[in-house]
């Protein structure tokens, strides 16, 4: 009965659903996958939940912008791309809360201590309570400057602030000590002025693949 | 004879069934409000409604007039689709327990909210069925809704592979 509704009730209905319902109801049969396939809200809400990202309620890129920039990151993620980083900074905002600058990310949340030093939470992990663990990690860590978000069963670190430049150096969460991967690599020092470090977003999932 | 204090509006379902209700319960459907609109005399004959049957009318009107007076969601309400997902669950107590129907009367208000362009209940309607999807397998979503599999093993098995990580999510 369901199925006999006009395709855009069946639509309409499937927008009320979260990201996991959604990508079981594509599997319910070729109509319902049809008519999830063919709404890019739809899609996309799909692809931010196989990326384990959520959506940056305070960002007002349209929706077909968004859906561009998560493709691209998934591309990237996917192929393992560190040597063409995807820039996923039009998906992210600024906003203030008194201890740390607070960056609201396209994935979660990216803090900033007064110091300059900044962690970022993915933002299913906050919902979970997770957050305590990524901020004991950071205390730990006191020169870490950048947790990298997903996924996060394998966050991964980087730290190393040079004046004028950031060097990424990833660290295993278990360990604490250099990602037993990074050390095959050396990874360029990457140029961020400290007023625009939040801008340059780069995916280095290669290395989270433990 | 006094005036009454609220205009009484005839409607004729599909089914010849008719109604004659308050205008300000009617005019919940914004289709037949702007069809009152449309019309400057008096008319007295009713307004036919070719695509709901009785049964179902009498469900929505039900609806309408526990809600008259509210007001009407404007286009722009509508804003973000996400802030409306996030929403989902809450639906007031008393549309629990009306839109607590069988399976085909809640698609025909489904429908017929559509129809009628009653922004409110059709929200309702989606909502319920949404949250009757909410947590099941697909194998039981299938039984609830008798939908059909109908992918061969080899595409089930493909989109099963890209999304493996969601069943145990």
């Amino acid at each position: 009965m369901l199925l006999h509704l006009p395709k855009e009730l069946i639509s309409l209905i499937f927008s009320r659903l979260d990201g996991r319902s959604l990508v079981l109801c594509q599997l319910l049969s070729r109509q319902c996958s049809e008519v999830i396939l063919s709404n890019l809200q739809l899609t996309y809400r799909i692809n931010l939940f196989s990326a384990n990202l959520t959506d940056n309620p305070n960002h007002h890129a349209p929706l077909i912008e968004r859906s561009e920039s998560l493709k691209s990151f998934i591309r990237a993620r996917d192929e393992g791309n560190w040597s063409d980083p995807v820039i996923l900074d039009s998906l992210f905002e600024v906003a203030h809360s008194d201890t740390f600058r607070s960056l609201r990310a396209f994935s979660g949340v990216l803090a900033f201590s007064a110091d300059g030093h900044f962690c970022c939470i993915d933002a299913s992990e906050v919902a979970s309570g997770g957050r305590v663990r990524r901020w004991e990690f950071v205390a730990k860590f006191p020169d870490a400057a950048f947790i990298f978000p997903y996924p996060p069963q394998n966050l991964l670190l980087v730290k190393e602030r040079q004046p004028g430049q950031l060097i990424f150096r990833p660290l295993s969460l278990e360990t604490g000590q250099d990602h037993p991967e990074a050390l095959r690599r050396s990874l360029p020092p990457i140029p961020c002025p400290a007023e625009t470090i939040y801008n340059d977003y780069y995916v280095c999932d290669e290395y989270l693949r433990v | 004879m006094a005036a009454p204090a609220t205009q009484q509006i005839k409607i004729r379902c599909n089914d010849e069934k008719e109604f004659t209700v308050d205008r300000d319960v009617l005019e919940r459907s914004v289709l037949i409000k702007n069809m009152l609109e449309d019309v400057t005399e008096q008319q007295d004959a009713p307004i036919p409604l070719p695509n709901v049957s009785g049964p179902v009318m009498a469900k929505v009107l039900e609806y309408c007039t526990h809600h008259r007076g509210e007001p009407l969601p404007s286009a722009d309400t509508e804003q973000s689709q996400d802030e409306t997902r996030k929403r989902t669950t809450d639906i007031s107590e008393w549309d629990q327990k009306f839109i607590t129907v069988d399976q085909e009367m809640l698609f025909e208000i489904i429908l017929a909210a559509n129809y009628l362009d009653i922004k409110s209940l059709l929200d309702v309607g989606c909502k319920t069925v949404a949250n009757m999807i909410k947590g099941k397998t697909p194998e039981e979503i299938r039984k609830l809704f008798n939908i059909v599999n109908d992918f061969t093993p080899e595409e089930e098995a493909q989109i099963k592979k890209e999304n493996e990580w969601a069943e145990d999510r």
